[in-house]
């Protein structure tokens, strides 16, 4: 019935190109850059097996920046995840009055990651800021390695939370109502519905928003850079943000490529589990 | 009937304001003096309220430029996105090919590789190729809309293909079939990706910042860091800039809240 053999792939050639050219190249370059010498300009000079590897894994600066990542994932996956859920149980309800709290818990999203990032990083400084004043103690937020993490995670829930927010409540409003109300009519609390029905029909999703919510920390950079710069002393400095600085301050691309292979590796290990969950979260809706 | 009305509210409000929180104080920071920043304890309210701030970044040397090259970066990957992505999605649910479920899986696997880490290799590309401080340069890495071709594909399957075969038996011509069936079936999708292509352009910030080193050239992410009056500790005008730029954002994700929702809760799956 179609006649003209070449015409779908001329449409789809473009996006094949942009595919190529800005993905599959750059990424086989550095994985294939992680066994080698790199040039300043990138190309490769000798082959050195596993030794960029090696050196990395004795540096010091990648287990710190390794071990910072974990910590902020530790505590911005919990926090963003019991924030979010509370969210949506508290406006699960289709009303006018929850449209307009659906508005206010999608706003985030509409600000620039760098815009937050700012208004967190004045909100947030010691003696002056907005912050200490309103919960009445003085924290140092940019000279305690710990505060520090911490304005780090609470700027990495507001940036997530709309989107976040935005896919439980959906999915939570489109279960199917049938079992609850049966349940409610057998005399079932509204804990035991949360429980028992709810809570195991949206597991798929919950397991979703959890998974991306643990790759969304382990890729965090650009956030860090704009509001603490890594600091104080490198403890709030991610592993993504290493590379960056690997790649674009020290030039050191045979490290920046190891690196980033490193983190390939354990982001394909995550997205893949959430690909293998989210295949499972399909029959629950329509 | 739910969970107790009052309680629950109460906490929804305090949750609310929380989150509301760093945006009213994003604006009333806009109205600051440079003293109201170095005050103890932090005021929340602004000594005076007086524009100076708003005035001071209309004048800035490079604000303007700031903006107008988001604006213009934003709008040109939003519809080179539009453009490829429905070409693709058109080729994939119409068409059968030698390839096609490869080629369609090449194009989801990009969205498995995390795309800051390719950064370094994307700036030698982009620099062998002379785009630093380029329109060009600045989208180039957005321009894959591989999670728009992946939803399109799927809303357009469900268009019988019995629409395209008659169409194109009474001389209807791709172009037509695309421009007068395709599109307006798919409007507030597509609407929706434009919106969310544009801001996520317009809110890039890594690559940008690789990629531009002319201020002028700078988009109003990065440039508001830069603005140079955080140096003398006067923050009102940096505050203005955030307020000035999130403005219009809020406008539009109130008047397309219901599409983004739409689009968001199916589409999630591929950002």
């Amino acid at each position: 019935m179609k006649k003209h053999r070449a015409k779908p792939y001329l449409f789809i050639l473009p996006v094949l190109v942009l595919a190529l050219v800005f993905v599959y190249v750059p990424f086989v370059q550095s994985v294939v850059s992680s066994f080698f010498n790199v040039r300043m300009d990138g190309s490769l000079a000798d082959f050195t097996g596993l030794r960029n590897y090696r050196n990395l894994f004795s540096n010091e600066i990648f287990a710190q920046s390794m071990a910072n990542t974990f910590l902020f994932m530790l505590l911005f996956v919990p926090l963003n995840f019991i924030l979010i859920f509370l969210a949506v149980l508290l406006t699960e309800r289709e009303s006018r009055r929850n449209k307009f709290f659906e508005t206010v818990f999608m706003l985030p999203m509409a600000m620039g990651m760098s815009s937050m990032a700012l208004i967190f990083k004045y909100m947030f400084r010691p003696s002056v800021g907005i912050i200490n004043r309103l919960i009445g103690i003085d924290i140092q937020w940019t000279n305690n390695a710990l505060a520090a993490m911490f304005s780090v995670v609470f700027l990495g829930v507001f940036l997530d939370f709309g989107l976040d927010y935005i896919i439980l409540l959906s999915s939570m409003r489109s279960l199917d109502k049938a079992p609850q109300e049966a349940a409610r009519l057998d005399g079932a609390n509204e804990w035991q519905v949360l429980t028992r029905i709810k809570l195991p029909l949206l597991s798929p999703t919950l397991f979703f928003v959890l998974f991306i919510s643990i790759k969304d920390a382990l890729l965090i950079c650009a956030p860090v850079m704009v509001m603490t710069e890594g600091g104080p002393f490198r403890s709030t400095q991610t592993i993504v943000y290493y590379y960056y600085i690997e790649a674009f301050r020290n030039s050191n691309y045979s490290a920046a490529a190891a690196i980033s292979t490193v983190v390939f590796i354990i982001a394909a290990i995550i997205t893949s589990a959430s690909a293998a969950l989210d295949s499972r979260r399909v029959h629950y809706e329509n | 009937m739910r969970i107790r009305r009052a309680p629950a509210l109460v906490l929804t409000c305090l949750l609310a304001s929380v989150i509301l929180f760093p945006l009213i104080y994003a604006f009333l920071a806009s109205f600051f003096t440079a003293g109201d920043f170095s005050t103890i304890p932090a005021p929340l309210m602004p000594s005076s309220w007086s524009l100076r701030n708003y005035t001071t970044i209309a004048s800035n040397r490079y604000f303007p430029a700031y903006v107008a090259n988001s604006v213009i970066t934003g709008l040109l990957s939003a519809t080179v996105r539009m453009v490829l992505s429905v070409l693709s999605a058109y080729a994939f649910s119409f068409f059968r090919f030698k390839g096609r479920r490869i080629l369609l899986s090449l194009i989801l696997l990009t969205l498995f590789i995390p795309s800051d880490l390719l950064l370094s290799g994307n700036y030698m590309t982009i620099q062998h190729l002379g785009l630093l401080d380029s329109y060009l340069g600045i989208i180039s890495t957005s321009l894959l809309p591989a999670s728009q071709i992946l939803m399109l594909r799927q809303y357009y399957c469900s268009i019988p293909s019995s629409i395209h075969d008659s169409a194109l038996m009474d001389g209807c011509g791709d172009g037509r079939f695309i421009i007068s069936i395709l599109i307006p079936l798919s409007r507030a999708v597509a609407g929706a990706f434009f919106l969310q292509s544009f801001t996520s352009m317009f809110n890039s910030y890594l690559w940008p910042l690789l990629v531009t080193n002319r201020p002028s050239m700078r988009t109003v992410q990065i440039g508001i860091t830069m603005l140079g009056y955080a140096e003398s500790l006067n923050y009102g005008p940096v505050f203005a800039a955030i307020v000035t730029v999130f403005i219009p954002f809020l406008i539009v994700f109130i008047l397309m809240r219901r599409h983004l929702m739409a689009v968001l809760k199916q589409g999630y799956m591929f950002m």
